[in-house]
């Protein structure tokens, strides 16, 4: 129950102040361009295969449209969740609310779990708007739908790491800024830590490849879902929530 | 003292550190690097002695034994989470939901990986940059998660010049399969290469495809309209050895045979050629034979020994003509079902064909079954006055209405004992190195009674080649090869109108935002001007 009065108040913060406003306007144009530039590109291309038969590409929407649409919403999401989650921990310790929070009798950990669902259904309804794409997508060409939910998944696990790294930045700093860049500096560092993998050499870039927060979407984004991605990002959550509980607690033993 | 004590400790660390990065950087100046870190370590160790005291009463108050506690179940936490993932990557399971499943490899490359009794190393060429290298990687990968005995590796061939060079890559993309003592080049990592490269390397000895010549047979290497140049190149694509036979001057198909293919032959064999033939048969050879109409009459004498009728006649296809072609380009769009069109959707396109159909009663030891026939539209012509006039019309009663057939396959069982063939040494021994003596005494034939749909002009329509190819692999007795055609997402083109190209743009990248822009300020200038 109380995980329920923690999540009811961190939704209605976000619509109190224009956090949840600015995020999905910004979301909805980014996406909306995103996906109007990949249907406008699909469409030259099919008009020129259409006067050169002999071109003899594959034309499926699902390949061209949806897969690169959800490998640019990924990126969007990475700009935009360490905004939305910035502000959990990091203004509840700079005005001292956590303080009265810990007095109540509410264990860390649904604390975190609140705030954690609430972040989420924030990033779910952002999915939602960008089916308004796939919607109408839907009426233009036959879709791979098994294509679509994969990839949607594995959005949603996605969003969940970089909710819990947004998470564990916000209990580590009452800076709300520093909290923001932080968790995105290391979600960008996570992203691109895979692009060294050949210079690491044969022990440690598989491993380095294995970190990439971004490798491990490219099979959902093509349709497939592979049991390693899901371990992999469940895995990170989890280890995300684990320190930010750690994080919390110290607050009671560091005094 | 105590000064020099609080100097210690952070530059015993920093010398720790920086010994570190320097020996990283610079392997060869262990000495000095080493003497570096050794005076970081004593400088600490000097701190942390001269420290003892604070240290034991940091180390006795309560916040630090909790501290220290939460240290240890983090790291208790990370080694499992790390567990947890070694093992996950290392078992993977997937669910392809793409339509068709088309990043699912094939049931015939599962059976070949998972099959695997000796170690595979896979060294795949590829640059950094390289489009091609990803989608190569991930099927690469998809192979090594059925089996712990493939290995691979994808090698920038311009960062490793000394690998590149061993192996003798020139292209990239090239990739090397290799078992001890054995190598396989591919040029492009797609699954059949992939699969065919695996079954050549596991496969012992070499495997020859003979092509009968001395009566008019389609050249091997003319690459003109009618040659068979491409046909060729495409069986020695599938990993065989394409060679030319005089059964003239052999006097018999040689023990290496892995078939003969006698294709569209203009005049008649030699009796002795005949009888090699029937040898070959018996000793459970395998035989791919495409008879052009009114050529080669005893050959049509020949294969009716083995239960197939090959009539005198040519097809004709009133539907071919809708599509473009001639009457006499009969289309075969109706398969049986077989291992050769298994899963065969395409069209096959018979230019100038005669029909193959199954005797009946069938002679014994002898199985024969249809593989595709023409439309309903289609019919045999018999009268050959009529072809030369150009007039066709169906002639009830004399004319075979269709659907027609235009190509059988035959097993047969050998019935002639070990003493009576000729070279039967060296094929039992052969039979008894592959372990499967029994098997290889069935004879296989494959008729069509055409030879044009494999021609330079023809291979590549529709699914010529595929029936081309899957009739040679089968005759190979290597199904594997079969079936392991690359998939592609379906066709699904959009073209927009102006209109609703500029519906897509205000929708999508004007309306909704506005709206979110619009509700959002209201509602906050509301709560503002509430407040």
């Amino acid at each position: 129950m109380n995980v329920l009065a923690i999540f009811k108040r961190e939704w209605r913060a976000y619509f109190a102040s224009p956090i949840a406003y600015v995020i999905f306007t910004i979301f909805a144009l980014i996406s909306g361009y995103f996906f109007y530039g990949l249907l406008t590109f699909f469409s030259l291309s099919s008009l020129q295969a259409a006067m050169n038969p002999t071109f003899g590409r594959s034309l499926n929407a699902s390949e061209w449209i949806v897969r690169p649409l959800f490998r640019d919403i990924a990126i969007t999401m990475l700009l935009l969740m360490p905004a939305a989650t910035m502000r959990l921990f990091s203004e509840e310790k700079k005005s001292g609310t956590i303080e009265l929070l810990f007095s109540y009798p509410i264990r860390d950990w649904e604390l975190l779990l609140g705030k954690f669902l609430a972040a989420l259904a924030l990033y779910s309804v952002m999915l939602g708007i960008s089916l308004l794409d796939i919607a109408l997508l839907s009426f233009f060409a036959t879709l791979e739908w098994g294509l679509i939910f994969s990839g949607y998944l594995g959005l949603l696990l996605l969003g969940m790491a970089f909710l819990g790294l947004g998470l564990l930045a916000s209990s580590l700093t009452e800076n709300q800024v520093v909290a923001a860049v932080g968790a995105f500096g290391v979600l960008l560092l996570l992203w691109v830590i895979g692009w060294t993998t050949e210079a690491a050499g044969p022990t440690l870039g598989p491993i380095l490849s294995h970190l990439s927060i971004i490798n491990h979407y490219d099979s959902f984004a093509k349709g497939t879902i592979e049991s390693r991605d899901v371990i992999f990002y469940l895995n990170f959550t989890l280890l995300c929530l684990f320190l930010t509980l750690r994080s919390l607690e110290s607050k009671r033993w560091r005094g | 003292m105590d000064k020099l004590t609080r100097l210690a400790l952070p530059s015993g660390l920093i010398l720790l550190v920086a010994g570190g990065i320097a020996y990283n950087i610079r392997p060869d100046l262990k000495a000095w690097t080493g003497g570096v870190l050794l005076l970081g370590a004593i400088l600490i160790l000097l701190s942390v002695y001269r420290a003892f005291g604070t240290i034991t009463l940091w180390l006795n108050r309560r916040s630090t034994k909790t501290g220290l506690n939460v240290g240890l179940m983090t790291i208790l936490v990370l080694g499992i989470i790390g567990l947890v993932e070694i093992i996950s990557a290392r078992h993977n399971t997937r669910f392809d939901l793409t339509a068709g499943r088309r990043y699912t490899l094939a049931d015939q490359t599962r059976k070949v990986v998972k099959g695997l009794t000796k170690d595979v190393q896979v060294t795949a060429f590829f640059r950094a940059d390289q489009a091609e290298r990803r989608p190569a990687e991930e099927l690469l990968r998809q192979y090594a998660d059925l089996s712990p005995r493939f290995r691979f590796e994808v090698v920038d061939p311009d960062r490793n010049p000394g690998k590149a060079k061993r192996y003798g890559i020139a292209t990239y993309g090239t990739t090397i399969l290799e078992m001890p003592e054995k190598e396989e080049k591919i040029p492009e990592v797609d699954e059949e290469r992939l699969t065919n490269g695996l079954l050549k390397l596991l496969r012992e000895g070499p495997r020859i495809v003979y092509f009968l010549k001395g009566h008019g047979e389609n050249e091997l290497e003319d690459g003109s309209r009618n040659g068979y140049r491409q046909a060729k190149e495409a069986i020695e694509k599938a990993n065989y050895q394409v060679k030319e036979l005089l059964l003239l001057r052999e006097r018999e198909v040689p023990q290496d045979a892995a078939m003969l293919v006698i294709s569209g032959p203009k005049r008649d064999l030699a009796e002795s050629e005949l009888q090699a033939l029937d040898l070959f048969v018996q000793r459970g050879g395998k035989l791919l034979i495409q008879l052009d109409p009114y050529a080669a009459p005893n050959l049509k004498a020949f294969v009716a020994r083995y239960g197939i009728t090959v009539g005198d006649d040519v097809i004709v296809d009133q539907y071919a003509r809708t599509m473009g072609g001639d009457y006499l380009m009969p289309i075969v769009s109706t398969y049986y079902p077989h291992a050769i069109t298994h899963n065969f959707t395409l069209a096959s396109l018979f230019p100038f064909a005669r029909s193959v159909d199954v005797a009946r009663p069938l002679p014994e030891g002898v199985t024969v079954q249809k593989l595709g026939e023409t439309g309903p539209g289609s019919w045999a012509e018999t009268d050959k006055g009529e072809l030369n006039r150009g007039q066709l019309s169906f002639e009830q009663g004399q004319d075979r209405p269709g659907p027609v057939p235009v190509g059988v396959i035959a097993t047969v069982q050998g019935a002639q004992t070990d003493a009576a063939a000729s070279g039967t040494h060296t094929a039992e021994k052969a039979g008894q190195e592959q372990g499967a003596q029994t098997q290889s005494r069935i004879a296989r034939l494959v008729v069509y009674g055409n030879s044009g749909f494999a021609s330079n002009n023809f291979l590549h329509f529709s699914g010529n080649r595929d029936l081309f190819l899957n009739s040679i692999s089968w005759l190979a007795e290597e199904e594997a090869m079969i079936a392991i055609r690359p998939q592609e997402a379906g066709t699904t083109p959009i073209i927009l109108s102006a209109t609703q190209g500029r519906m897509a743009f205000w929708m999508l990248v004007v309306v909704v935002p506005g709206l979110f822009l619009i509700s959002g300020t209201s509602i906050v200038m509301g709560r503002k001007r509430s407040r």
